[in-house]
């Protein structure tokens, strides 16, 4: 009767350890990245009593957890995708903002104005009330441009603040990784299991890591887990190298760029990386081509774009107002009065494009005729006004037009950024819900399996009582 | 397939979002009457309604030119009727001067042609706005140079210089403008000349017709010595003569004003049928615009209320879902 006894104990251990089991499960419920566990039993050995074979009751073999690492692969690979294409919507919403588009005051709206009254004071080229207007309006274009492009600066700038951020929280998650590599190893017990908990927190980091980065990550047989990014491996063990945000100044060009270096905990680099996926990757492209003014790339920037059009804008206008002279101007030869000169420096950008200060003091002194003396004569200001309809202004449009290319380009990006934005978001939604399917607490689940091993911790007792009652009828016996 | 707590509250909670954003932007429509409000929503609308903008904007400028253009002609018009009708008034007298009775009167006659003189001159400096109208390019106060014994900044003047055997009074006109004409922009690939010429008023170098109408005075007021002619002083008979032809040259200067006026006219004919033409334009590029960029009320307002509807249902299926689990039941 005694295997009874040893057979009633280890099947109130095993209840008693599947209600802990299920019971936390049940705190977990809403615990992020948490990973169902259910209680792995096992028959206990077989004895031989009397010739018999008897079984021995129950034993734990330790605690499983629902876990899938192609699921949770997918799952980061469409986090980073998320995240990515989240990031590059939010850019591209900022850039609409800085653009006032769509709206009534944007360049468009600017540089129509600025033909209007180009257009009325050709009607009266004489008149000074429309000469004060043309200037208005010239110098309205101009601080046009200079908003859209520092909004666009500025952007870019918190871009960079933005990708300095992400990369300190980057290099805590990898440093939090490789971390609990080293406490997973020695958490291990003596059938090689290791603390599931600490599996969890580790999961949930590089879940983390993955709307900052694509990541990979594979677990080795001690439960340490390799992370790498685009081939370059960040986490190997318990070491874990970190990001740092290098800025690039090319100084033929002027242009700076960011990238990222790899470097060792000592600070040796090892080298770099380019992020394919997450924040990241949208943060160093937005900032390197379609932020960047100065970009050779073949991508679209929007900041290059803006920058052409007020250059071209000025130069066509000023080389049309070269030839003209204003109503005091009498000599043999036109002054070569500019309309558009640079605030600063010596060439034109939509930062620096700004109205002659002459022609704000003395609005008579804005070309508008092609003879001296000749204030009826509008032939210069005429072909200014006419820029608005010239098909060969820039890349054979006319400026609204390329304006217009530009709107239309951004539109798209963003079209096409919010299609792929909401394909992650859906494809996401559906890894997520087989993660949940897979490793989530179902509390009707936890409800049953609390009755379950209620129950069966009951029985076990009752086979002890039984046991012991049992016992006590055989010690009895001779009294 | 398994379904926990977090799944069922991860999807409850992304319909919500979803229906909530999409209440925002019905509302956002309503309040701002615009149907697009981020370029991404309707990237080909997009370049459409810029395309549409562009060219209402640049109708709207030949329409408001044409409109100056217009008030232009109308001074024109105004100025070249009382020309016209000055110089029939001197043709009239030029007649009258001829007759019989009247060729003891020539000295009255002579001070009422410079009266006229004086009027045509007036008429010739007609402005609109800062400008004079047929003063060419050279049409503002302040570009009209004088030289002595000019005295004034008008276009045309009546000086006296020295007399002469040819013109005994030594009156003249002096026109200080030129003759180049002036053009507007009135379509992409269209211009229209907004300006009439003095010379296609007033003859050769913008003064012929006033050379005529000051022999005229001369012959009225001269005898043929030279001297200023006395009350009951007759005309010679090649005095009579000289000033039949002064008043037929007067009679066709008074037809080429006429036809100018008329050219006037047909200019003025024509850019109001422009404008007009214009005006339908912008009013269907509008509504084509309108269709494009407004909101379609209507729809709008059908559609904030679906997404409301489904927004209450997900709220209760979500709280209803949410709220049960078999530990209710448990006892």
């Amino acid at each position: 009767m005694i295997p009874s006894l040893e057979i009633g104990k280890r099947a109130l251990l095993a209840s008693q350890r599947g209600l802990d089991v299920t019971s936390n499960n049940i705190a977990n419920v809403n615990t992020a990245g948490y990973s169902r566990q259910a209680l792995m039993l096992r028959p206990g050995e077989t004895v031989s009593l009397g010739g018999t074979m008897i079984g021995m009751g129950v034993l734990t073999a330790g605690i499983r957890q629902f876990r899938d690492s192609l699921i949770e692969r997918d799952w980061r690979t469409y986090t980073a995708a998320q995240n990515r294409y989240q990031q590059d919507a939010t850019i591209l919403a900022q850039i609409e903002q800085a653009l006032g588009e769509p709206g009534d005051q944007t360049l468009q709206t600017a540089m129509q104005r600025f033909f209007d009254a180009a257009s009325q004071l050709a009607a009266n080229p004489s008149r000074l009330s429309d000469r004060q207007l043309f200037v208005a309006r010239a110098s309205d274009l101009a601080a046009q441009f200079n908003r859209s492009s520092l909004a666009i600066e500025d952007i870019r700038s918190s871009t960079f603040v933005r990708t300095t951020q992400d990369v300190e929280r980057v290099n805590q998650l990898l440093s939090t990784i490789a971390s609990l590599n080293r406490r997973i190893a020695g958490s291990g017990n003596a059938s090689g299991q290791t603390a599931p908990s600490l599996t969890d927190e580790q999961t949930q980091a590089l879940q983390e890591l993955s709307k900052y980065l694509d990541v990979t990550a594979a677990r080795d047989d001690s439960g340490s887990l390799t992370v790498s990014s685009n081939g370059m491996v960040l986490v190997s063990l318990d070491t874990a190298l970190s990001l740092r945000v290098q800025k690039n100044l090319d100084s033929a060009t002027g242009e700076t760029t960011l990238a990222f270096s790899v470097e060792k905990p000592d600070g040796t680099t090892v080298g770099s990386l380019v992020p394919r996926s997450g924040e990241l990757a949208s943060l160093a492209e937005h900032y390197n081509i379609t932020l960047n003014p100065l970009t050779t790339s073949s991508g679209f920037s929007i900041a290059r774009e803006l920058d052409r059009l007020a250059r071209t804008f000025a130069d066509r206008v000023n080389a049309i107002a070269a030839g003209g002279y204003g109503l005091n101007d009498t000599g043999p030869t036109p002054p070569a009065r500019a309309i558009f000169v640079p605030s600063s420096g010596s060439t034109i950008t939509a930062s620096t494009i700004s109205i002659n200060s002459l022609l704000v003091t003395d609005p008579a002194a804005v070309p508008t005729s092609a003879t001296p003396n000749t204030p009826g004569n509008s032939d210069i200001i005429t072909a200014i006004a006419a820029l608005a309809t010239d098909g060969t202004f820039l890349d054979s449009m006319t400026p609204e037009g390329y304006y217009g290319s530009i709107a239309s380009r951004l539109a798209q990006m963003g079209a096409s950024t919010n299609d792929r934005l909401s394909a992650a978001k859906t494809i996401l939604e559906q890894v997520n819900s087989e993660r949940e399917s897979l490793s989530g607490v179902n509390l009707d689940e936890e409800a049953t399996n609390l009755i379950t091993y209620q129950r069966s911790f009951e029985a076990a007792a009752r086979i002890v009582t039984a046991t012991s009652d049992m016992l006590a009828t055989v010690i009895n016996l001779g009294r | 397939m398994r379904v926990t707590l977090q799944s069922l509250s991860s999807s409850i909670q992304s319909t919500l979002t979803e229906l909530t954003a999409r209440q925002a932007a019905q509302q956002m429509r309503l309040a701002t009457g615009q149907r697009i409000l981020h370029l991404s929503d309707a990237p080909t609308d997009m370049a459409d309604i810029a395309s549409f903008r562009s060219t209402i904007s640049r109708m709207q400028r030949y329409s408001d030119t044409l409109d100056g253009a217009l008030a232009e002609q109308e001074t024109t018009s105004t100025a070249l009727d009382a020309i016209g009708t000055t110089l029939a008034d001197v043709r009239t007298l030029g007649t009258d001067a001829l007759q019989i009775a009247n060729q003891d009167k020539w000295s009255v006659f002579a001070q009422n042609v410079l009266s006229k003189i004086r009027d045509v001159i007036a008429s010739a400096n007609a402005t609109h706005g800062d400008i004079f109208v047929f003063a060419g390019t050279k049409n503002t106060a302040s570009a009209l140079t004088t030289t002595p014994p000019e005295k004034d900044s008008t276009p045309y003047e009546l000086v006296t210089t020295a007399p002469t055997p040819t013109n005994p009074s030594g009156l003249q006109v002096r026109f200080k403008g030129n003759t180049e004409p002036r053009y507007v922009q009135t379509g992409d690939a269209s211009t229209e000349q907004v300006s009439t010429t003095a010379d296609k008023v007033f003859g050769s170098g913008g003064t012929a017709v006033f050379d005529t109408l000051i022999a005229l005075y001369n012959t009225l007021a001269f005898n043929a010595d030279g001297t200023p002619r006395g009350d009951g002083q007759h005309p010679t008979p090649e005095q009579l003569d000289a000033v039949a032809a002064l008043v037929k040259q007067i009679a066709d200067a008074t037809t080429v004003v006429n036809q100018a006026a008329a050219d006037v006219g047909i200019r003025t004919e024509r850019m109001t049928r422009q404008h007009d033409q214009l005006a339908e334009d912008i009013t269907r590029q509008r509504d084509f615009l309108s269709q494009l960029s407004d909101t379609d009320v209507a729809e709008a307002t059908m559609q904030l209320q679906r997404d409301q509807i489904a927004y209450e249902y997900s709220l209760k299926v979500g709280a209803k879902l949410l709220s049960i689990s078999l530990f209710d039941f448990l006892q």
